[in-house]
């Protein structure tokens, strides 16, 4: 009775798991910023040597205090976690995840979601909202420079050398 | 007896996955029982259901950012930004500084600041960054340690997805809706166009809840102590929250409009934070702090 017992609790875990172990396969991480920088050291004010773009794949090595070091081509540097997500690529018609559905357009639209085509859609349909100001402001962003000056010379925080 | 826990595991697995589908296998019965629906095209929808529930949840770092920007729209067709250059870089600086310091420097498009010219005490948070702030709000600030807790406020709220959560609800019936109608018609052409206007709908519910309605207490709550956290963690004084709504409240008197409908009388926020302490500041950082705070936004 007692083998049977233990074979039936094996048997559970495994169909437990078994979906478990594709996706953690399947999903990678990737970038989830339109810019990701990549920093020599693991600090927000840290020396950028390069930069990726959404949806790029990366190897992550090591982390430390919410920073990943990844590989990045002629050698290594380090993304801060919340730059990077486990799946930030649409949900595409044909995928296995898209099977179990009546409508292989609406999953591919529901993976899409909004998007700037349908931002366009939207706009066509409610031509008195104006984003243009949303435009101008995505373009005011302070650089790292500036930003460390500011905190130094208001006695803050990051000023120096912020983790 | 051994086989017990795995056999609860299982039931708890399935009582789990039973969850997740009880909201659609209810609609459906009732569409089966008065006619709506065959028996097939019950199942089907709940297939369906089940597959869109989960793509709806899997809302991306990109989608997050493009929801926000049509909520960021909506908000600047109602309220008139301030084009006060010297203001917005101000908030800018400030804002962008601790976003940096937080768990959550990125965000898909970055955090974005924007000063709006009205008297109405009042903020807001759209998905994905994007901030705005009232003139009404920045003068309940007498410092930029009070002006950081504002902002440190509405970084928490999008940090903590406060306003994809309150999309949730609608979006997940407005799919359900729109899958139990093709259910009953089989499949069209048209039903693209009605999920899109789901998506639209769910840029509503946000507007809405953020415009109208607000966050739960709960919600401003934790948005308060993400931005006591944050506030510390800068190096400004945490004790700048309490300062900042102490003249809110002095402010909200004679004014019922904006955070007085939206958000938890500033008394109740005040009693969440009795432990917070201040923080003292050297003098030489508090003059420079107090020089550029007066430079920027003294003329709003």
């Amino acid at each position: 009775m007692q083998q049977w017992s233990r074979a039936l609790c094996r048997l559970v875990l495994v169909v437990m798991l078994l979906p478990a172990l594709p996706a953690l396969a399947a999903d990678p991480w990737q970038v989830a910023v339109q810019k990701a920088a990549v920093r020599q050291t693991p600090q927000v004010f840290g020396k950028i040597v390069s930069n990726l773009s959404y949806g790029t794949t990366v190897e992550v090595l090591a982390e430390q205090k919410g920073w990943l070091k990844v590989r990045i081509v002629g050698g290594t540097g380090w993304l801060h976690q919340s730059a990077v997500a486990h799946k930030v690529t649409p949900l595409q018609a044909g995928s296995k995840k898209a099977t179990v559905s009546a409508s292989q357009q609406e999953l591919t639209l529901a993976g899409k979601g909004f998007n700037s085509q349908v931002e366009n859609a939207y706009r066509q349909k409610n031509r008195a909202i104006d984003f243009s100001w949303i435009d101008r402001m995505e373009k005011m962003t302070v650089d790292d420079a500036q930003l460390q000056k500011f905190l130094q010379s208001g006695g803050l925080a990051g000023g120096a050398h912020a983790n | 007896m051994r086989t017990k826990p795995a056999v609860l595991s299982v039931a708890l697995l399935l009582a789990g996955c039973a969850a997740m589908t009880q909201v659609t296998d209810f609609g459906t019965q009732i569409a089966v029982s008065t006619g709506y629906l065959s028996e097939d095209q019950a199942v089907s929808v709940r297939k369906s259901s089940q597959a869109l529930e989960k793509a709806f949840t899997d809302i991306t770092p990109e989608q997050e950012y493009y929801i926000g920007r049509a909520v960021g729209a909506g908000i600047v067709n109602s309220y008139q930004p301030d084009n006060n250059p010297a203001a917005n870089l101000y908030l800018n600086t400030v804002g962008q500084a601790l976003a940096k310091l937080s768990d959550q420097p990125e965000t898909f498009s970055g955090y974005h600041f924007l000063l709006l010219d009205s008297d109405e005490i009042n903020a807001f948070a759209a998905p994905g960054g994007l901030i705005f702030v009232s003139r009404g709000l920045i003068r309940c600030c007498p410092d930029e340690d009070a002006l950081a807790a504002v902002l440190a406020h509405e970084i928490g709220h999008v940090q903590a997805k406060h306003g994809l959560q309150a999309i949730k609800k609608s979006r997940i019936t407005d799919a359900l809706t729109i899958i139990g109608t093709e259910g009953a018609r089989q499949l069209g052409g048209a039903d693209l166009a009605q999920l899109t206007s789901a998506f639209e709908g769910s840029i509503s519910d946000v507007t809405a809840t953020l415009v109208n309605s607000g966050y739960s207490r709960s919600f401003e709550y934790e948005a308060d102590r993400f931005a006591v956290d944050l506030l510390g963690r800068s190096g400004y004084d945490p004790a700048a929250m309490r300062v900042m709504l102490e003249q809110m409240q002095k402010r909200l008197a004679t004014d019922s409009r904006g955070f007085g409908r939206t958000h938890p009388a500033p008394a109740d926020r005040l009693k969440q934070l009795a432990n917070v302490s201040e923080v003292r500041q050297s003098q030489q950082s508090v003059s420079v702090r107090q020089a550029r705070f007066t430079r920027a936004l003294s003329r709003i």
